[in-house]
């Protein structure tokens, strides 16, 4: 490892502010110039600093924010995000490609759901019709997405990839809830006559993993942001 | 003990970098050593502990940073010196912890003692 490489993996280690880690940088330069103007190898001041793990923890922990030390589990999360979204891509595939245009209206929920437990291809027709599946599909791999950059985000200072993910997750529940209204149901709730047939629906959308997981995910995601410029805009 | 040898060190150490930047202007690398040498050991650090004390001290504005081309081939260095500010500050830091260290040795001493005959008659 050559000294400007040791002194990136620390930089890159701390998760702090740019302007904090240009300071470092400065000093690190400076002083692991010194040690090396006084004799040590580069490995003996590696050894006397410590590894830049240890150095950006020490670091991290003294200037009052950044823990580095991120879940491992951050890992297992994306896996299911890339598995969702992978639902979703071949759902939309399949839904282009291979469900003849006849089939694609109310006809084929009938034909997929009888269908269902005939064989390979009857299942295949079922998972495809249904375009809510590909949405409760999106809106979890969103979720699971927005949980990934929370966990890897942890301690750093950079709140816009967090900002614009809560964003994006509470604007796609609004506009979930917002199906949920369209259509029929904004009909049945403006209907006088029977006011309350909206409400069980309504329920129904609400109270499904599907809608709340990237509400909620939405709004941690959106606090964590604002938490975390606030906190950058205290340093600077 | 090592939790409260660790305590009292973070409580002075910036009094502590200010004195040893104040006697001559430093960096990083020959202030750790300074301050290991004239501790004994005590105040030992690394990096890591050294950096965030430096920067909070400069942003109060009580030291100041300045580069420094090295001697002959040796390397550039990043120099922190104490500002009027940083001086006058270090004058009440002294008072300060004169005053301090006389009130806990007497609170000690009293302690080790078994406090005065008044304070006994007190407890009693």
């Amino acid at each position: 490892m050559t000294k400007e490489a040791y002194i990136q993996a620390i930089l890159k280690k701390t998760g702090l502010d740019r302007k904090t880690k240009a300071r470092l940088a400065a000093d690190l330069e400076s002083d692991i110039g010194a040690r090396l103007d006084a004799g040590e190898t580069l490995d003996a001041v590696m050894t006397g600093m410590g590894s830049p793990a240890e150095v950006a923890e020490g670091l991290a922990r003294s200037m009052g924010g950044a823990t580095p030390r991120r879940s491992r589990w951050r890992w297992a999360v994306l896996f299911l995000a890339v598995a969702l979204l992978l639902q979703v891509l071949y759902s939309a595939i399949a839904w282009c490609f291979f469900v003849p245009r006849e089939m694609a209206g109310a006809e084929s929920a009938t034909l997929g759901i009888i269908g269902g437990a005939d064989g390979p291809t009857a299942i295949f027709v079922t998972s495809v019709r249904v375009g809510i599946p590909a949405l409760a599909a999106l809106g979890l791999a969103l979720a699971a997405l927005a949980a990934f950059l929370l966990m890897q985000w942890k301690g750093r200072r950079r709140p816009v990839p967090l900002l614009v993910t809560g964003a994006v997750l509470v604007a796609y529940a609004a506009f979930l809830l917002a199906g949920g209204l369209s259509g029929s149901m904004i009909e049945s709730t403006l209907n006088l006559w029977m006011p309350l047939s909206a409400v069980p629906v309504l329920l129904s959308r609400i109270v499904n993993p599907a809608f709340l997981a990237p509400l909620a995910l939405g709004i941690v995601c959106l606090r964590r942001g604002m938490k975390q410029r606030r906190e950058k805009a205290d340093i600077s | 003990m090592e939790r409260y040898r660790q305590q009292l060190k973070k409580g002075v150490l910036e009094m502590v970098v200010l004195a040893t930047v104040a006697q001559s202007p430093s960096y990083g690398y020959r202030l750790l050593g300074d301050m290991d040498a004239r501790s004994g050991g005590m105040f030992r650090m690394k990096e890591g502990s050294l950096y965030p004390v430096l920067y909070r001290l400069e942003d109060d504005g009580m030291i100041e940073a300045r580069w420094q081309p090295g001697e002959g081939r040796a390397t550039p260095k990043k120099y922190y010196a104490a500002t009027a500010r940083g001086a006058a500050q270090l004058g009440e830091m002294k008072n300060l912890w004169a005053e301090f260290s006389a009130c806990v040795d007497g609170m000690l001493a009293r302690a080790a003692g078994g406090g005065s005959e008044a304070e006994k008659e007190a407890m009693a």
